[in-house]
């Protein structure tokens, strides 16, 4: 699904997050996958939805939990896939990209109430799609295969959720 | 594609597949999802798309059913042992089905997932 569906014009088209999913502990031991989330080991995905039409537009990962931060996975490659001028809505995480290709709830860019308010739903619909892929036990519960097999897992979920919201279980209006 | 499963048709697969009654009610349609994840129109749409835009239809032996076991899988994630209870087949033949559906159906994101990377 293309995220300028309904494009208006507005410099944001998607909003972004990361969500974490718990692992095996890794042998040898290493920090690199710790998730402070979980206090333990886990991957790292990033998710991008279009704002005006709610579908999954971008998955991105899995990232090692301790070495990678939200906002050094969009550096790493969804900030390169931005149009000239385009932003895209993230939580605090992402503060350091702040103006020039986010806008996060801290940054000065956002003032007022209205605009407050439709970011927090915007964030919370997010987290709606989050909680749909935590759904699958595979993805809530520590994963016992190989790491490889947990990327398919994970899309397979997201392509599935996906399928879903277009078929007739949408996320709600914002 | 010509003969395709009806949604009907996986509802009722499913729901015989964890011995379960099948019929039109809202509560059979609880009862699908809360086994696989979705719906039985996504699993019908899903099916189409693995069979049409992906190289599984190649694989000899593939059946509908396979797709259940790989939703089962992901939805409960249970251990090979119980899910090859339910499944009816060995752990060996479950587990070669469920992760090649899967693979399936992960190589459906460039198709269904997709941020149109190229500006125009």
């Amino acid at each position: 699904m293309d995220r300028k569906v309904n494009d208006d014009g507005c410099d944001c088209l998607v909003s972004v997050d990361c969500t974490d999913c718990r692992i095996e502990e890794p042998h040898p031991f290493s920090t690199i996958w710790y998730s402070h989330k979980f206090n333990g080991p886990g991957l790292r995905y990033e998710l991008a939805l279009s704002i005006k039409s709610g579908h999954i537009v971008w998955i991105n990962g899995p990232y090692e939990c301790g070495l990678w931060a939200d906002i050094e996975i969009f550096r790493n490659s969804l900030i390169s896939f931005l149009d000239a001028g385009e932003r895209v809505e993230a939580d605090d995480g992402y503060i350091g990209e702040e103006p020039k290709t986010c806008k996060t709830p801290g940054g000065f860019s956002s003032r007022t109430e209205l605009q407050n308010k439709y970011r927090m739903r915007l964030r919370s619909r997010h987290e709606t799609v989050n909680s749909r892929l935590k759904n699958f036990g595979v993805l809530k519960e520590r994963f016992r295969h190989t790491l490889k097999n947990h990327s398919s897992a994970f899309r397979a979920c997201a392509v599935i959720v996906e399928l879903a919201i277009e078929l007739g279980e949408p996320l709600f209006s914002l | 594609m010509a003969n395709e499963p009806t949604e009907r048709y996986w509802s009722d697969l499913g729901l015989s597949l964890v011995n379960r009654p099948s019929n039109d009610s809202d509560h059979s349609k609880r009862v699908f999802k809360s086994h696989y994840g979705c719906s039985a129109v996504v699993v019908m749409k899903c099916w189409s798309l693995i069979r049409s835009l992906t190289l599984i239809s190649s694989v000899k032996g593939l059946k509908p059913c396979h797709l259940l076991w790989a939703l089962l899988f992901l939805k409960a994630y249970q251990t090979e042992m119980v899910l090859s209870s339910t499944t009816k087949a060995s752990e060996k033949c479950t587990r070669k089905w469920v992760w090649l559906i899967i693979e399936a159906i992960a190589a459906l994101e460039d198709h269904v997932v997709s941020i149109c990377l190229i500006s125009m």
